[in-house]
């Protein structure tokens, strides 16, 4: 019985220093030793390597979410410029800023040389201002033009525009400030035989007819040119009412 | 006998923790880099260094399209603003918004023998003098607008009839639109000898010009 136990006691101790030593060389292999300096240095070397991996690794991440991102909104702006570049033109056309070509009229209107030199030999009588064109002429022209349903007029290709005025320095006449010369010739664009009708009935053209003045005018297919002018806003805002 | 179970039983208690503990260990030295050898950490080390290489390449890659697409994104952000501006500048030409600003109010009371060609020749000659907005009677002046008459005192702007007064207003600076309008020869000194209109004219430091009733057909 007591040899029993002996044995039994001694078994377990045996087993028991055997496990010992074995974890104690594990724990030995763990810690470095001289001969594995190389190793740790690499080891160091490599664990250094990890965490830059990582680093830019997640700097690769945001880059590429914030690349998503400018793509997004690089469509989202792509749209809303064709959206408001779209806009733009029919601003621009409707402020004569294109060029239109279609149906309408040609007028040309010359001064009077014919009349003026018949009577001109008729000192006491003699009026020279009655046989040229004057810029009021043009300007009530350009007005019965307009309400004839005109959609885009020019004189001697300057385009009318809202802001036009048209003026005369001694004998010569300005429209936008461009000094011109008779013939003048007026293109219209809108319906020829509307416009036709509504300025051979009264007006400007009725009274030079009266007085002999060379008119004519034409149904043609009219080009006109954009307004080159400058577009002055210095004192207006958008707002008020 | 029952001493012996007891020291049985504590015996193996000790061998127990001491196998998970050995097993434990030799788990974590089996994945650990100390357990390799020189040479195979050299190439872990190289493999490592060309995964990063490639990374910072890519990251590098990546960093330059972003710089570039800020750019542009910035760049389409100013042509958006620019856009918007040019556009807003030319519906207030058109008449499409409603406008401000200092300037001038001629107005034309019943008493003056007006006649349409009056009323062209006075927004010709603010046009002239720099008014950058005009309306008569709150009826904005556009490059399609025509004045006309059917009789007496039956002036039409817009196809709309006047009614009296008539009360032209421009946007500009005040001081030159009135100038342009009073200047000795002037449209006023014409209107007063020839006519016998006289208007009143008055400069503002606000005037409000509505937007057009009906938005012009013009090209």
């Amino acid at each position: 019985m007591r040899k029993t136990w002996l044995i039994n006691l001694t078994l377990v101790c045996t087993i028991l220093g055997i496990l010992l030593s074995w974890q104690y060389k594990s724990y030995k292999v763990e810690t470095p030793s001289a001969t594995s300096v190389l190793q740790t240095n690499i080891i160091e070397m490599i664990q250094e390597l990890e965490q830059e991996i990582k680093n830019v690794e997640e700097e690769i991440s945001s880059l590429r979410s914030a690349l998503t991102f400018y793509d997004e909104m690089g469509a989202e702006d792509a749209e809303k410029l064709a959206f408001l570049q779209d806009y733009l033109h029919y601003q621009r056309s409707m402020a004569a800023l294109t060029p239109v070509k279609g149906p309408g009229l040609i007028i040309t209107l010359d001064d009077n040389v014919a009349g003026a030199q018949s009577a001109s030999s008729d000192f006491a009588t003699f009026r020279p201002e009655d046989y040229i064109i004057h810029d009021k002429t043009l300007l009530y022209l350009v007005n019965e033009i307009r309400a004839a349903g005109a959609q885009a007029i020019a004189i001697n290709n300057q385009r009318i525009v809202a802001t036009s005025n048209i003026r005369c320095v001694g004998t010569v006449i300005l429209v936008n400030t461009t000094p011109m010369a008779p013939p003048y010739q007026i293109k219209a664009l809108g319906n020829p035989e509307q416009m036709k009708e509504q300025l051979s009935q009264v007006g400007e053209i009725v009274y030079l007819k009266s007085r002999n003045f060379p008119v004519k005018i034409e149904v043609a297919e009219v080009e006109i040119p954009e307004y080159k002018g400058s577009l002055r806003r210095s004192h207006i805002q958008k707002g008020g009412e | 006998m029952n001493r012996t179970m007891v020291s049985l039983a504590i015996v193996f208690m000790v061998l127990g923790l001491l196998l998970s503990m050995q097993f434990k260990t030799q788990q974590k030295l089996l994945n650990s880099l100390a357990y390799q050898d020189a040479r195979d950490l050299i190439t872990i080390y190289h493999t490592m260094k060309e995964k990063l290489d490639d990374l910072t390449a890519t990251a590098d890659e990546l960093r330059l399209t972003k710089a570039t697409l800020a750019v542009r994104s910035e760049e389409g952000e100013q042509l958006i603003n620019h856009t918007r501006q040019e556009i807003e500048q030319l519906q207030i030409l058109n008449g499409e918004v409603a406008v401000t600003g200092k300037g001038i109010t001629v107005t034309i009371t019943r008493d003056s023998p007006v006649l349409h060609y009056d009323l062209v020749d006075l927004v010709n000659e603010l046009w002239a003098t720099g008014a950058e907005a005009i309306a008569i009677n709150d009826h904005r002046i556009t490059a399609t607008t025509s004045i006309q008459q059917y009789g007496p005192d039956e002036i039409f702007v817009n196809q709309e009839k006047l009614l009296f007064p008539y009360v032209i207003k421009a946007i500009g600076d005040p001081q030159t639109l009135e100038k342009g309008l009073t200047f000795p020869g002037g449209l006023v000194e014409n209107w007063r000898i020839l006519y016998g209109i006289y208007p009143s004219i008055t400069l503002r430091e606000s005037i409000n010009i509505p937007a057009v009733k009906n938005p012009s057909t013009s090209r």
